[in-house]
């Protein structure tokens, strides 16, 4: 069920929402003004180890495998070095770099304007499809794309169409490819499928993801190998291995964090005059969390605290933990559902609503949970009377633009 | 450049018209889009420039009048300082602007009981 009116499902007064909203304010300004040299420290030290885990990982597939007695389980090694690298490197750091969460340090490295991550898809994509559309237009059906990533029906709003019966053997291909699906994902294949998409535009970022996708063809794919002499194989097979568990664990997390029973779909009308606290409350209803160690977190870019990243993408993820115990407590205060659960769980739920999906409406029911009171059924808009989707960017002396970026 | 942007939302916002001096017809045409809501908050998340929409840089560079500086709440979108400067010198621009730069700022969407009806960016590290 996709909810057209956020605050109606939730049975809040007006003032309710506004209260819970000065509270969420609170704890984002607290973070706010106790950032500092422990945060820095933090993230510093995470760009360490996964340097630490990607010489680890190189230099055991060069070295350990040109020994017959050492190879086998130099490859395996080397391959788990380099695909938790690939792992802390995409999810911990180039995720949140890439949302200004350590902007403040004025490091000029670690910053979201200048970090460039170990993935196919080019950082300036990522930061239009992820930071803007997802995070702007969270769960919203008709504009976020993360909702099955154009390839997946997720909601029971999509239109039913025989071609999703093939639907869990897509989803095993984009949980192997994520890396790809990824890197194509800001290209919007829905709107080129339709011939919205700016033919300009569509080639530019053509381009773009052409040349990210060879850099990293070449570096895992050719340059390594042959840096390994007659293991070549080894080293590519290793290679292709750390990319697929990279991959299978990207791609487990991110369905985490919208799809399990209980992450809400809408069918949200009003955003333009959405307010603060509107805002906050929609990025609650349309998330949801898992549990789990100190490691875990670490290891899933802190998104198993996915309520709170969504209230507040821009704020440290290393304090995003003692944020969910002040979040969890205010769900409670305001009868707001908070989703969580084991990841083995999670994980099962938003399977199960994959597996469900490629069968018409009819076959199969809904899990969502009921809203916390029952809502009154309300008109929803045609969709003549919806806003036309959002626009591109860069309509505006885009050339002018790159060429200053070139001289 | 191109066609003057779409405007969603209907027109400028009160105080964004606030800041224009002279004739808005022809005032910062090319770049009024630096005034709608929808390019604001896609300049913030998606961290590109709202002169050129190209990816930030560092430092950012903010463009706001000696008030808005005071307040630290700036309502123009994220630039580099090239776009900002270059801004700064259209015709129709606010002579009052001063240029301030940051390494980062904080995203502040309007809530109900804000006089400020628009979106506004605090930068947290000024340079
Ligand atoms: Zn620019």
């Amino acid at each position: 069920m996709a909810i057209s009116d956020v605050q109606e499902y939730t049975h809040l007064t007006d003032e309710e929402v506004e209260q819970l909203g000065r509270e969420l304010d609170a704890i984002r300004k607290e973070i706010e003004e106790s950032r500092g040299d422990s945060d820095a420290a933090y993230i510093n030290r995470m760009i360490r180890i996964q340097r630490y885990l990607a010489v680890a990982g190189r230099l055991t597939l060069l070295l350990g495998t040109q020994s017959k007695k050492t190879r086998v389980p130099a490859a395996i090694a080397g391959a788990t070095f380099l695909g938790l690298h690939k792992i802390l490197e995409n999810m911990e750091i180039g995720h949140n770099v890439m949302h200004g969460q350590w902007d403040w340090m004025n490091d000029p490295e670690i910053h979201s304007s200048n970090w460039e991550w170990d993935t196919a898809q080019p950082a300036e994509q990522w930061k239009h499809s992820h930071n803007y559309i997802h995070h702007q237009f969270t769960n919203v059906l008709g504009y976020d794309n993360d909702i099955g990533y154009g390839i997946l029906r997720m909601a029971r709003e999509q239109k039913w169409h025989p071609v999703y019966l093939g639907q869990p053997v897509y989803n095993a291909l984009l949980a192997s490819l994520f890396q790809w699906g990824v890197a194509l994902h800001d290209l919007d294949l829905e709107r080129i499928r339709k011939g919205e998409k700016d033919p300009k535009e569509m080639k530019r970022q053509l381009r773009q993801i052409g040349r990210k996708g060879r850099n990293q063809v070449l570096k895992d794919y050719v340059i390594y190998p042959a840096l390994s002499g007659r293991q070549w194989k080894t080293t590519l097979a290793a290679n292709a291995t750390a990319n697929l568990m990279r991959n299978l664990w990207a791609y487990v997390i991110i369905f985490c964090g919208h799809f399990p029973d209980g992450a809400l779909h809408f069918t949200e009308e009003e955003l333009e005059d959405e307010t603060r606290a509107e805002w906050y409350l929609r990025q609650m209803l349309g998330s949801a969390n898992f549990n789990g160690g100190p490691l875990l977190h670490i290891m899933s870019g802190n998104l198993g605290f996915q309520i709170e990243h969504h209230l507040f993408p821009d704020l440290p993820s290393n304090r995003y933990a003692e944020i969910s115990v002040k979040v969890r407590a205010l769900c409670e205060k305001y009868d707001i559902p908070y989703t969580t659960g084991p990841l083995y769980k999670q994980y099962g739920q938003a399977l199960r609503t994959i597996i469900k999906l490629s069968l018409p409406n009819g076959m199969t029911s809904s899990d969502q949970p009921e809203p916390p009171t029952p809502s009154r059924s309300r008109k929803r808009k045609s969709d003549s009377e919806r806003p036309s989707r959002i626009q591109e960017l860069g309509v505006w002396s885009r050339g002018k633009s790159t060429e200053r970026q070139a001289s | 450049m191109t066609s003057t942007p779409r405007n969603r939302t209907g027109g400028r916002s009160a105080l964004a018209a606030a800041r224009f001096r002279g004739d808005p017809g022809h005032a910062l045409t090319q770049a009024s889009r630096v005034h709608e809501r929808h390019w604001v908050t896609q300049c913030a998340l998606a961290r590109i420039c709202g002169g050129c929409a190209m990816s930030l840089g560092r430092p950012i560079a903010f463009l706001g009048t000696p008030d808005e500086v005071a307040r630290n709440a700036f309502h123009l979108p994220p630039m580099h300082t090239a776009c900002a400067e270059e801004l700064r010198r259209t015709p129709g621009a606010d002579p009052t602007w001063q240029l301030v730069t940051t390494a980062g700022f904080e995203f502040v969407r309007p809530a109900t009981e804000d006089l400020d009806r628009e979106p506004r960016f605090e930068p947290n590290s000024l340079l």
